[in-house]
């Protein structure tokens, strides 16, 4: 079965961990716990080309605290950069990220998930900035309380790894 | 060989494993051979090795694979400070998460790997993340109220500061001339009896908006129907229009079968539309006509059209949404029900616009469909 690694990266508090939880276990804490280090897991999951083993490598969330260990990426076939559409500054990280990866590994698939859509109401992402992201690379819009799009989402990606 | 050096050697060993750190040396490309009796969880992560003795790390730990290949990158350099991976959780056999670290270091001509668990330490360095973390969202959360609060002040004392400068010009003028006649004193306490009406309306405007951004209604059951919204308010205003000599029409684009719910608050949604409808009606020359499309825009949103065939604004109304406060009053009157409207598509996950072409101009908004199967 082919393996592909894929990583989770983004700001601080944007639901990686809660997307990942979701996406491998079918559950959600509501309680937000930080993630220092990385934390590993496998999915299966199906495709047009037979199954893919997923390797997803959920890493630290990025902030003045912790930095993106760029190591960490090598490898990677694909790459979900999570945003927390209640908060608009995740966006600016994201895009900062995407244009590393871009730069860096021009060949891996990018798709971005803007999470947390089950609170639509706190929605706070400038709708122009987030259009022009999603000329560039795909975007979701995910919950992982709700567990919306992330199944999709992240079959998508696998299909998009090739 | 000195006794101090004997004691070392003799003590080494244990004196790493209390600290739960396991000493493995390459033996060759890929395996590695314990330097000390490991600490117990050592095992249960990575068992046993083979019959030589040997470990092949990268077989068991995704982690130690891809760190292995910048360990052996510095081994390979033969530079003597450590390599750090960071952090990283592996689970033992009896499914319990562990907390390990790794080292590479490069030892009078051999290839050194620690591993480290980290247990406590661990868990004091997440909670201090955890803190400070949990400061920064409190942080940014409140920023943003006051942001939203600016703005509303913003628009007061943009309304209020004009009436209050007449009003302290009567006073002025009233000093200046020996006392206010009772004409002047009259007019002055129309002036600060309107001022008291202003603000209550705009408080009380301001604090039901907010309620209203509160309510939203995401599922198939709740959400409203744009189409049918903008059906009833087309009937309802059509007296409006026709009595200014404008014509009122609305047309759907979206297929029958296709859900016109969306993201929205039907309470809230009716504002919205009917002040841009109003907008457009103040403005409209006699003979004008609009005309509001509700299309599908791809599979998740539907976006909603008011067509003006005469521009409400010229070519700098474009830029409306993002210049909403001016100097001239009625505009800025104006322009406090368009914030609202931008304030709560907004906040709907939805967006706003107006564009012009020629003589006429268009006010769009769109916002997220649902479907029948959304969660």
């Amino acid at each position: 079965m082919q393996q592909r690694k894929v990583c989770l990266i983004g700001s601080f508090a944007v639901g990686k961990t809660s997307l990942l939880q979701r996406f491998v276990f079918s559950r959600f804490a509501d309680k937000y716990l930080t993630t220092v280090g990385v934390k590993i897991d496998r999915k299966i999951v199906p495709t047009s080309r037979g199954s893919v083993s997923l390797i997803l490598w959920d890493l630290a969330g990025e902030d003045e605290f912790q930095s993106l260990q760029t190591a960490y990426l090598r490898g990677s076939a694909g790459f979900v950069v999570v945003i927390d559409c209640t908060r608009n500054e995740t966006m600016q990280q994201a895009r900062a990220h995407l244009e590393f990866l871009d730069e860096e590994f021009p060949n891996a698939a990018k798709t971005i998930f803007v999470n947390k859509v089950d609170l639509e109401n706190a929605w706070d992402l400038e709708q122009q900035e987030l259009s022009s992201l999603e000329k560039l690379h795909p975007v979701h819009r995910t919950s992982a309380k709700t567990g919306a799009n992330v199944e999709e989402a992240f079959h998508d990606l696998a299909e998009a790894m090739g | 060989m000195s006794p101090l050096s004997q004691v070392s050697i003799d003590l080494l060993p244990e004196v790493a494993r209390r600290l739960n750190l396991a000493l493995l040396c390459r033996s060759n490309e890929s395996a590695f051979i314990l330097m000390q009796e490991p600490p117990e969880w050592f095992g249960q992560i990575f068992g046993n090795g083979n019959d030589n003795g040997e470990f092949h790390l990268e077989q068991v730990s995704i982690f130690l694979e891809s760190f292995l290949v910048d360990a052996a990158n510095h081994w390979a350099s033969e530079r003597p400070e450590p390599l750090k991976s960071g952090v990283w959780h592996e689970f033992d056999k009896h499914d319990r998460e562990h907390y390990l670290e790794a080292t590479s270091l490069y030892v009078s001509g051999h290839c050194i790997l620690i591993v480290e668990s980290l247990g406590h330490d661990y868990e004091v360095r997440v909670q201090l993340f955890q803190k400070a973390r949990n400061f920064v969202l409190q942080n940014q959360s409140l920023d943003y109220e006051l942001q939203k609060n600016d703005v509303l002040l913003h628009f007061l004392s943009g309304e209020l500061a004009p009436s209050m400068q007449r009003v302290s010009r009567m006073l002025a003028d009233g000093k200046a001339a020996g006392g206010l006649n009772a004409e002047a004193l009259s007019e002055l306490s129309k002036q600060v009896a309107k001022q008291d009406i202003l603000l209550d309306t705009f408080l009380r405007g301001f604090s039901s908006e907010i309620v209203a951004m509160q309510h939203v209604s995401r599922d198939y059951s709740s959400a409203p129907d744009i189409t049918e919204v903008i059906r009833t308010l087309v009937k309802s205003e059509l007296e409006s229009f026709i009595s200014r000599s404008v014509g009122l029409s609305m047309d759907s684009t979206v297929p029958s079968n296709e859900s016109t719910k969306v993201v929205s608050h039907r309470g809230r949604l009716e504002k919205v539309v009917g002040s841009l409808m109003h907008f457009t009606l103040r403005r409209a020359p006699e003979g004008a006509s609009v005309n509001i499309q509700v299309h599908s825009h791809g599979e998740d949103w539907i976006l909603t059209e008011i067509h003006e065939s005469v521009a409400s604004l010229g070519q700098e109304g474009e830029a409306i949404f993002d210049h909403l406060l001016t100097e001239e009053p009625m505009v800025r009157r104006a322009a406090l029900s368009l914030y609202f409207c931008k304030l709560t598509i907004d906040r709907w996950g939805g967006e706003i616009g107006y564009r012009h072409a020629g003589d006429s101009g268009c006010w769009w908004f769109r916002l997220r469909r649902v479907k029948a199967s959304t969660p």
